[in-house]
């Protein structure tokens, strides 16, 4: 995991992650100051178990287009400037090279949702909830397989098509995924070629709802669904896959 | 060592290489001359399999460990020139504690010793010295150099050609691609002209040439075509 | 890669694939039968609910997941589900014409889930019965909820299969499908648009939730009395078509809602606090006096018909508590209270 652990540094160097302790720290000061912003229907929304499920909802969304933003580059970058040519002479299968940097763009998401978790942290210690502190592990990690599915999709688009073609199609394909479950709403609404066409968006692209779902079923009681978790891990691995599949024809 | 035998390349509708043939022998240094947009690098490239080659053969002796230097190396700027080693040294699966005097060797053999510099600090000369440095790792048999010497200065030239003159010497094969004829004539054997991506002729070091020098071959052959 | 982590990964993925084809569930998942067993469970304490012969084991429910309906099969040994094609696609409970017979089709709770945790918090979010500054996001659609939208639903079965007739003759029609009763834009534009009919709403509603937590009957009929000036008063805004309208579903849905309420009621222990904020429940369906029942606000649409007519239910309780024998759904509830209370028309 060579590669790997050398383009995190680089990462961490660059700043980027710097950027998303920002955005956390804007989103935490939304969230925690006293008469909160956050209002629906005209009320606004203050206790903790209201906003806890809400805040990750948020969290969710903001990582999963810095997942984006994070993973599009990577690997563009390495055969722009050309440091693919010393890796590939040094006989490292392009599998091993593309897949240590997906991993690496991955890692640098979950760190970039550790920020944002640091901040809920801080939150839910602002309102002297710690007995709800150890919830937020489990839903760190069932959150993290959604923000992984969309960092290694937007790396594997990358090797395929051009920069900003890649991060339309990460980003439409992002947007299908969290708003899954409205598009199914819809589908049910819509017949004809419409509806068939939705159906098979709906089919190919990965349901992001259903496992930030799980996250915030951890905050109200409901239970987890194992079956959410598993397809998630397997989606992941079917984009890994992908990564042994799609190539570069030259450095 | 290295055979190529009627390679071609071609980007879109434009010819960059065309039916060129030559061969390496081992425990030689060969020159492959030609201005800009000759096809060198494009031949270096195929040669590395870093460019898929239209059509030809490429044979390479199997077994054989290649250094690659190439003509605009990029280097993690956050990194200093040691960092950038060891990371290359490590995907070379060099054993950690034969890495690092390994290391210091080389940045002593290209004349980088300041281990505290960041490479984004490095001139054009110091990233040509560490690209040659990272080419050595590993001791290979075969060095491909592209532009070897650019960005150096004078000085740096001559230390540069010096140190491939020391390699030829110790038994590795060099394969060099450079447009300053001078470097070429002081420490090639043998090379091929290239233009527009055919050869036009070859050069040997013991070939009499009737007192003409190597450039001024190069300008018969490429200013009669 | 090596051939070794080839295979690795290859049986990685396989392990997945099981894994996930093995956790997915296939036809109708566990908890809608629980729940459709746990709504089962309710009919004997439902009987006494005194609609003449409604039973749930008499009507067909079905559970829809957004691509086939499931169709329970209640034997005397088990339950288990039939696969059909989808008679509709719908988003909520329903009772549906189906094969000659009223069926309740119902979505899947993992349907229903998915749509309270889309719409979650937004569509949730209600005031606290003191309305104060802030606000709760109501919790996760539960079981409790999807029992008694089951005990709802076949209520309209029961009303549509047994007293088709008692209702056209409620609406004035001949046939009341073509009736086209159900127009909500009559609701819209005549009573949600205007302020004095909504005004009076708001104060009939008070009305009656004054009159649900009287004990002296004689200050209830007072209250009747008083609620009467102001449906007549109100009813002069409204056109004959908006008044059988209003009609219709405070008769349909209104009852429909009081079985719900009964239903919910009985799943809950009574030393037990209700979880639903704004709806404190009758406890016992004999009681004829209810602790500080409260009343949902005026709403907009068709809801408020719902709480309206449930009110009126609750006040028949008191007055009448053997109402629902012989009702046969062709008199508005507010008509029936007028009679018990001895206010002439």
């Amino acid at each position: 995991m060579i590669i790997a652990a050398h383009a995190i540094k680089e990462k961490i160097r660059r700043k980027e992650l710097y950027i998303v302790a920002m955005i956390g720290v804007l989103v935490l000061i939304l969230f925690s100051a006293d008469g909160s912003t956050i209002s629906i229907a005209g009320k606004p929304i203050t206790d903790y178990d209201n906003l806890a499920p809400i805040f990750l909802i948020m969290v969710n969304a903001i990582c999963g287009a810095l997942a984006i933003f994070l993973s599009l580059k990577t690997i563009p970058n390495e055969y722009e400037r050309k440091t693919s040519h010393l890796v590939w002479i040094r006989g490292i299968s392009q599998t091993r090279y593309h897949s240590e940097l997906a991993i690496a763009n991955g890692i640098s998401c979950m760190l970039a949702e550790g920020i944002m978790f640091i901040g809920m942290i801080l939150f839910t210690l602002m309102k002297h909830r710690q007995d709800q502190l150890w919830k937020l592990i489990p839903a760190y990690f069932i959150m993290a397989l959604g923000i992984w599915i969309v960092s290694l999709l937007t790396s594997l688009l990358s090797i395929i098509f051009p920069g900003m073609v890649a991060g339309l199609i990460a980003a439409i394909v992002y947007l299908a995924g969290i708003f899954h479950s409205v598009l199914e709403l819809f589908g049910n609404m819509v017949s004809g070629l419409v509806g068939k066409l939705l159906d098979i968006v709906l089919w190919i692209v990965p349901n992001l709802h259903e496992i930030q779902a799980q996250a915030g079923n951890i905050f109200t009681g409901s239970s987890i669904s194992i079956h959410v978790i598993v397809k998630g891990l397997f989606i992941i691995w079917l984009l890994g896959l992908g990564f042994m599949i799609f190539k570069k024809k030259e450095a | 060592m290295l055979k190529c035998q009627n390679l071609k390349k071609s980007y879109k509708e434009k010819c960059v290489v065309n039916n060129l043939c030559f061969q390496v022998n081992k425990g030689e240094v060969f020159a492959l001359l030609g201005a800009n947009g000759a096809g060198k690098t494009t031949t270096i490239k195929m040669i590395l399999g870093l460019v898929k080659k239209d059509e030809g053969e490429i044979t390479l002796e199997e077994g054989m460990k290649i250094g690659y230097s190439p003509d605009t190396p990029f280097f993690p700027p956050f990194l200093t020139g040691r960092e950038a080693l060891n990371y290359y040294g490590k995907l070379q699966k060099i054993p950690k504690k034969e890495l690092s005097p390994i290391i210091t060797e080389l940045l002593e053999t290209v004349g980088l010793d300041d281990d505290k510099t960041k490479i984004k600090n490095y001139s054009k000369g110091m990233l040509q010295r560490l690209a040659f440095a990272q080419a050595l790792l590993g001791e290979p048999d075969f060095l491909i150099l592209d532009e070897p010497t650019a960005g150096l200065d004078a000085l740096g030239r001559i230390e540069m050609m010096e140190l491939i003159g020391r390699l030829k010497r110790s038994g590795k094969t060099i394969l060099l691609n450079s447009h300053i004829l001078n470097d070429i004539e002081r420490v090639c054997d043998r090379g091929i002209i290239m233009k527009k991506g055919k050869t036009l002729g070859t050069w040997s070091k013991e070939q009499d040439y009737g007192g003409k020098s190597l450039e001024e071959i190069f300008v018969e052959l490429v200013g009669a075509n | 890669m090596g051939n070794m982590k080839k295979i690795a990964y290859g049986a990685v993925g396989v392990i997945l694939l099981f894994t996930t084809i093995f956790t997915g569930r296939t036809g109708l998942g566990e908890e809608n039968i629980e729940i459709y067993k746990k709504a089962l469970e309710l009919q004997s304490k439902m009987e006494g609910t005194g609609f003449e012969n409604f039973r749930l084991e008499d009507y067909t429910v079905a559970f829809y997941d957004g691509k086939n309906d499931y169709v329970i099969v209640n034997s005397d040994t088990e339950i288990t589900t039939q696969k059909r094609e989808p008679v509709m696609d719908t988003l909520v409970a329903t009772a549906w014409e189906t094969d000659g017979e009223y069926q309740v089709l119902c979505p899947t709770v993992e349907k229903l889930q998915g749509l309270v945790n889309m719409l979650m918090p937004a569509a949730q979010v209600q005031t606290t019965p003191e309305d104060t500054d802030s606000a709760n996001t109501d919790n996760a659609y539960t079981q409790e909820s999807h029992v008694a939208t089951i005990w709802h639903e076949a209520f309209h079965c029961y009303q549509l299969t047994n007293y088709e007739q008692g209702i056209e003759k409620l609406i004035g029609a001949e046939d009341r499908e073509t009736a086209n009763v159900a127009d909500t834009n009559l609701i819209v534009t005549e009573v949600d648009g205007n302020e004095q009919v909504v005004n009076l709403y708001k104060k009939e509603i008070a009305l009656l939730e004054k009159a649900i937590n009287e004990d002296d009957l004689d200050v209830v009929k007072e209250i009747i009395l008083e609620y009467k000036q102001l449906d007549e008063e109100r009813k002069e805004f409204l056109s004959s078509e908006c008044q059988l309208a209003e009609a219709y579903y405070t008769v349909m849905e209104g009852t429909a809602y009081y079985v719900e309420e009964l239903a919910y009621a009985n799943l809950q222990q009574p030393e037990k606090q209700d979880d639903r904020t704004n709806k404190n429940v009758v406890w016992d369906i004999n009681q004829t006096s209810a602790n500080d029942i409260k009343l949902e606000p005026y709403t907009e649409g068709t809801n408020k018909y719902y709480n309206i007519g449930r009110a009126q239910c609750l006040i028949l309780d008191k007055l009448s508590p053997d109402w629902k024998a012989d009702y046969d759904f062709s008199r508005e509830l507010i008509e029936l209270i007028y009679e018990e209370a001895g206010i002439l028309q």
